[in-house]
């Protein structure tokens, strides 16, 4: 068995520890850990705005790796949303504002920007190719499912700049 | 000061016992009803709000939520942590929302009692970016309440 550890001294990000499991799932865990860590080593700009932001997706990814971490019988979070909202927030302008970063129980990571009541817009990534977006702007709300590869699409850009212009 | 301990204590036994009472099959519109939250994620403690995830349904498309009307505080909060114990989960905070708001956005409330005072929010869109939308509409109306 490998254990995945946030590091807290800044200096590996992310620590991977081996022990001597032989099961599927220890080798399983062994190899999500060596992808979270040539991700995350990739990932890494030392720039604080984003390197927080992946501490908080690290975080966020580990509290709900199991089937039902909220209680209510949510599925775990998959290392795909997680591989694809890694590569969001690596694209995410400079000058648009971090997102929150939450959990949602069919599997994904949910991203929000919010500008007080009733602004709100997020975005669930489930490492599939595709963003579920919702917007709620006032009394006006948005909501689709855009195709996502190789850069942000741009009606979520413009719901982003929507909500704070 | 043993008397009012006494006293207090018996009058939440008669409380807890309502918890067991059978309450209407059909939800009135206007019952309160609890969705009982253990994950922090879901609550934004600095601006006091719940977030949408914690609206968001499950795969089976149910919402689960507590009929909390007629209880006290106490009783309610007990029944999260019962609820908690179920799942070994920490008790952070419920989101009070009437069921009018619910019905008004076409879902129906299926009462179940199993647990007592159980319902599921059920009828979700098969969208999942409506689904989204609605939670976050859901989020803004919750009433939060965190539990210390």
């Amino acid at each position: 068995m490998s254990f995945a550890c946030i590091a807290t001294n800044y200096e590996n990000l992310l620590t991977i520890y081996p022990s001597n499991g032989y099961s599927k799932e220890a080798n399983e865990m062994s190899r999500i850990g060596n992808e979270m860590e040539s991700v995350l080593s990739k990932s890494m700009t030392f720039d604080i705005r984003y390197d927080n932001i992946l501490i908080s997706l690290i975080h966020a990814f580990s509290e709900s790796a199991l089937d039902n971490w909220d209680g209510y019988g949510a599925r775990a979070t998959t290392f795909n949303s997680f591989i694809d909202a890694s590569k969001f927030i690596k694209m995410i302008p400079p000058t648009f504002p971090i997102p929150e970063i939450d959990t949602e129980p069919n599997g994904g990571i949910l991203f929000e920007w919010r500008k007080g009541k009733k602004r709100i817009f997020s975005i669930i990534i489930e490492g599939d190719n595709n963003i579920t977006y919702a917007g709620l702007f006032g009394e006006n709300k948005t909501y689709g499912t855009e195709y996502f590869k190789n850069e942000i699409p741009k009606t979520i850009l413009e719901n982003i700049q929507r909500l704070f212009s | 000061m043993k008397y009012l301990k006494r006293f207090w204590k018996t009058f939440k036994d008669y409380f807890h016992r309502t918890t067991e009472l059978a309450l209407p099959k059909k939800v009135d519109s206007n019952e309160p009803l609890s969705r009982y939250i253990f994950n922090e994620r879901h609550i934004d403690v600095q601006h006091r709000r719940i977030k949408p995830g914690a609206f968001i349904p499950p795969a089976n498309s149910r919402l689960s939520v507590f009929r909390i009307s007629g209880l006290l505080e106490d009783i309610i909060w007990d029944i999260g942590k019962k609820v908690g114990n179920i799942s070994h989960r920490k008790l952070c905070g419920r989101a009070d929302v009437i069921a009018f708001e619910f019905e008004k956005r076409g879902f129906q409330i299926e009462a179940n009692d199993n647990p007592p005072r159980h319902a599921d929010i059920i009828r979700w869109p098969d969208e999942k970016a409506k689904r989204l939308s609605i939670a976050q509409e859901l989020a803004e109306i919750a009433k939060l309440s965190i539990y210390s």
